[in-house]
């Protein structure tokens, strides 16, 4: 193919590539400003506005419910954080389940959901999202019983809740 | 013996079949996102790689430009450009799967909104988005308005 026909094709491409772009940008504008419940642009002013956005349809607990019924023996706590903050510090019995790998302690998770105890995610605190993509993923894989701990785990060491550290 | 390899290569008809195939996906892609771009926020955010502030703008703005792009193709209108939007978007879904992969991150593809039903992702989602995206180069360099609407309009195979 010579080297003309190649720029020329380039050329007409680009042209047509810029409105077809244009072409979607203003249908996906248009169709989001008319349907009900079309997403907000940037969200809240919050500084996890995707969290509120797109989690806001989880079940959340409060410390005390969950300190409740942690002493009821009726809860697991699941630890969407990293194994090194696990490792440092973790609510009583958690189990860890990072977020980046869930499929580790799926069937850990899975057994104990069927078992009808009940399992609270949490990470640092309000302002983290990894509880909550957590609690996603594991919807996805059929355990929709998840709750997310609101204030997570500085809102329990906060209230001077009992902690474990180490491994499990 | 090699000019009908290189006819049978650059056969419009192939890029006839890659094109109407590729089209036909790009639709599919964008409906399926289209209908639910709160899951499809939700994909994005997992992928961890684009700032909070651009989630939801590319949440609702990338599946239009997806199925734009698909109906270029399918019908035949604006071809070269339709393919051209088509590899670059493929070339940038081949990165972030790349990535993801390398990072060891488990999360749903997204290629197709957020259905339950894909795994997470893996290789062959790399190696599915390079054919797509040879598919796209093809359709660019050697398709020739078969069956196309750019036919109608009267212009001149180059």
């Amino acid at each position: 193919m010579r080297k003309e026909m190649i720029i020329s094709r380039i050329r007409e491409g680009i042209g047509h590539a810029v409105l077809l772009i244009i072409l979607g940008l203003l249908l996906g504008t248009g169709v989001n400003a008319i349907r009900p419940g079309g997403l907000s642009w940037i969200g809240s002013q919050s500084s996890s506005p995707v969290a509120v956005d797109t989690f806001q349809d989880l079940r959340k607990i409060s410390l005390d419910e969950a300190w409740s019924l942690y002493l009821d023996g009726k809860v697991v706590f699941l630890d969407a954080r990293e194994h090194s903050w696990f490792q440092e510090g973790h609510l009583p019995g958690a189990l860890n389940v990072p977020v980046g790998d869930v499929k580790a302690g799926l069937k850990k998770v899975q057994s104990l959901d069927k078992r009808g105890l009940n399992l609270i995610a949490y990470c640092d605190g309000n302002e983290c999202s990894v509880a909550a993509e957590l609690a996603r993923s594991l919807e996805r894989y059929g355990v929709r019983s998840v709750k997310i701990l609101v204030d997570g785990w500085f809102g329990w060491i906060g209230a001077g809740y009992y902690v474990e550290k180490g491994e499990m | 013996m090699s000019t009908k390899l290189s006819s049978w290569i650059t056969s419009p008809l192939v890029s006839l079949v890659f094109r109407l195939f590729l089209g036909f996906v790009f639709v599919y892609a964008g409906v399926m996102k289209a209908s639910d771009p709160q899951g499809f926020a939700n994909i994005l955010c997992s992928y961890r790689l684009l700032p909070e502030w651009m989630i939801n703008p590319v949440a609702i703005l990338l599946p239009w430009v997806e199925i734009v792009v698909g109906v270029s193709l399918f019908v035949g209108i604006w071809i070269r450009g339709g393919a051209l939007v088509a590899s670059s978007m493929l070339t940038v879904f081949a990165f972030v799967i790349g990535i993801s992969l390398a990072r060891g991150l488990e999360i749903d593809c997204g290629c197709f909104g957020a259905t339950n039903c894909e795994d997470s992702i893996t290789w062959f989602f790399l190696v599915r988005d390079t054919l797509f995206l040879a598919m796209g180069a093809y359709v660019f360099l050697f398709d020739q308005r078969i069956a196309a609407l750019d036919r109608v309009f009267g212009k001149q195979v180059k």
